[in-house]
């Protein structure tokens, strides 16, 4: 689909906006929405999307996946355009022209913004494997509750109330370990 | 002892094995945005936990060891943009472990254990040796959804790299590669040439590596490039069987002229050493030169390539016809007469 405005670029920026029940469409190019954007005509938005830099990593997977990461209409919905992460100070758009994340913190800045973009990347958007020593024992102990509590469930449904009861004391247990 | 001067299981289709894990330092902004004396600070800390006593040397890379940087690469301890990089980085090698921490490169750490042949599960145990000791002495970024934060989200969950370095003479001949690469993309995983990008590399060696790092544990990652390799390996190896039938008399020709240049040649250029190694390596690995070993072929594709040779040579090398001929020397004195 080409650029409604030029006419010579392919869009790829969609935008929506609804004023007061005055409805807005535009289909457009980068170049096209970053002047429309500076001479004020695209309300909504309050920082300008330059294209993808060419040494991003995310540059070689195409325009289409990252329209999800940087699709105006969206990031203006989140209200998270102007966001900027309070730890190094990067925006969005300084990730994106990076293609890296500033600090860890970023990770948890951004994460509404990235993770259609983490899906479309790795098929998923949530980790499985190996972790630090210490989210391990978190991780182990909280596995651990879910299971006694199943079975807590199920012994009083049972009306085991023997059984129950020791669950009970074990769980307890387990969370004053926890704390202490 | 050095990864190249021995061999591995399935050494006739595969060279070597190398998995990495990327890890960072919580509490400090990523490589793009550190600061200089951060990036020191860090430089010290992981420093003071691969230490010589545990078997680790400490090399400072900078300006005036280049070359010794860029051999490091064509061992493959560390990768060509940590030798390249301007701002402060430190290298702890254990050539002993074959394994590589690289402080400060893309992530503030990057460990990478590389082992000769096919060996996926050693490589990774060893590797979580060295993260438990990382581990248990720094704090590491990590979150319980995205697990190890990377500085590049394509590392982000497990952080981890395997790559299986695979010879496959019978198959880029065969024009197969193209359908393995279209194929291995549909399950998270990439081939890629060493010497150059697209489907037939010089030498016939290939990379085989995951691409996916979150949502998929290292186990099943692991798991995963075995059986594929694997199944390459066994493809390649059915071809090899066909061209034995067919073409043997050709083959041998081919093989036995290309260990004679080797052998006798006066010069040798990098790129003629690749190819005559990719020929005999075939030829070693059909039955068809017998005092020749893999561990010798790995050693002269790691010890003839350009930094490496210009490093250990006595002399001097300041001319391309000098370091063709130091090579065919080198060559000379590793293979048996």
């Amino acid at each position: 689909m080409k650029c409604e405005r030029c006419n010579k670029n392919e869009a790829t920026f969609f935008y929506e906006e609804n004023i007061n029940g005055e409805k807005k469409k535009y289909s457009l190019c980068a170049h096209c929405a970053e002047e429309m954007q500076n001479s004020g005509e695209l309300k909504t938005l309050s920082s300008p999307f330059a294209e993808i830099s060419s040494s991003s990593p995310f540059a070689l997977m195409g325009d289409t996946l990252f329209g999800s990461l940087f699709y105006p209409a969206e990031a203006a919905k989140i209200g998270s355009v102007a966001k900027k992460c309070p730890r190094c100070g990067s925006t969005l758009r300084d990730f994106r022209e990076r293609g890296k994340a500033g600090c860890p913190d970023c990770y948890g800045t951004f994460s509404a913004e990235l993770e259609p973009t983490l899906r479309s990347m790795h098929g998923s958007a949530s980790h499985t494997g190996r972790a630090p020593a210490k989210w391990k024992k978190k991780r182990d102990h909280a596995d651990r509750m879910k299971e006694l509590r199943a079975e807590l469930n199920e012994a009083i449904k049972k009306e085991e109330f023997e059984k129950a009861a020791r669950l009970r004391d074990e769980i307890k247990a387990m969370n004053e370990k926890e704390e202490g | 002892m050095a990864w190249y001067n021995m061999t591995g299981e399935s050494s006739d289709t595969v060279i070597s094995t190398r998995v990495r894990f990327a890890r960072n330092l919580a509490g400090y902004n990523f490589d793009s945005t550190l600061g200089e004396k951060e990036a020191r600070e860090i430089i010290e800390k992981i420093s003071d936990i691969f230490t010589p006593a545990m078997g680790f040397e400490r090399i400072d890379l900078n300006e005036k060891n280049r070359l010794e940087a860029l051999s490091y690469v064509e061992k493959h301890f560390i990768s060509r943009e940590f030798a390249a990089k301007k701002t402060p980085h430190t290298l702890l090698l254990s050539e002993k472990f074959n394994t590589a921490v690289m402080v400060c490169e893309e992530d503030h750490v990057r460990l990478q254990t590389i082992l000769p042949g096919l060996s996926l599960n050693e490589a990774y145990e060893d590797l979580c040796r060295f993260d438990d000791q990382l581990d248990s002495n720094v704090q590491i970024a990590y979150d319980e959804k995205l697990g190890y934060l990377t500085h590049c989200p394509t590392n982000l969950g497990t952080g981890m790299r395997a790559s299986v370095m695979m010879f496959l003479p019978a198959l880029t001949m065969a024009k197969q590669i193209g359908g393995i690469a279209s194929q291995l993309s549909k399950i998270g995983l990439t081939i890629r040439g060493m010497y150059g990008e697209g489907s037939e590399s010089r030498g016939s060696l290939y990379q085989i590596s995951n691409q996916v790092t979150l949502g998929v544990s290292e186990e099943e990652t692991i798991r995963k490039l075995s059986e594929i390799v694997a199944q390459i390996s066994n493809r390649e190896r059915k071809l090899r069987a066909t061209l034995k039938d067919d073409r043997f008399d050709a083959l041998k020709d081919k093989v036995l002229r290309a260990e004679g240049t080797l052998r006798y040649a006066h010069m040798l250029s990098s790129a003629e050493t690749t190819e005559l190694f990719s020929l005999v390596r075939l030829g070693v690995a059909m039955g068809i030169i017998e005092d020749v070993d893999c561990a010798m072929l790995s050693r002269i594709l790691v010890e003839t390539a350009p930094a490496t040779l210009t490093l250990t040579s006595e002399k001097e090398l300041k001319t391309d016809t000098e370091r063709d001929i130091a090579r065919a020397e080198k060559i000379k004195a590793v293979l048996p007469m």
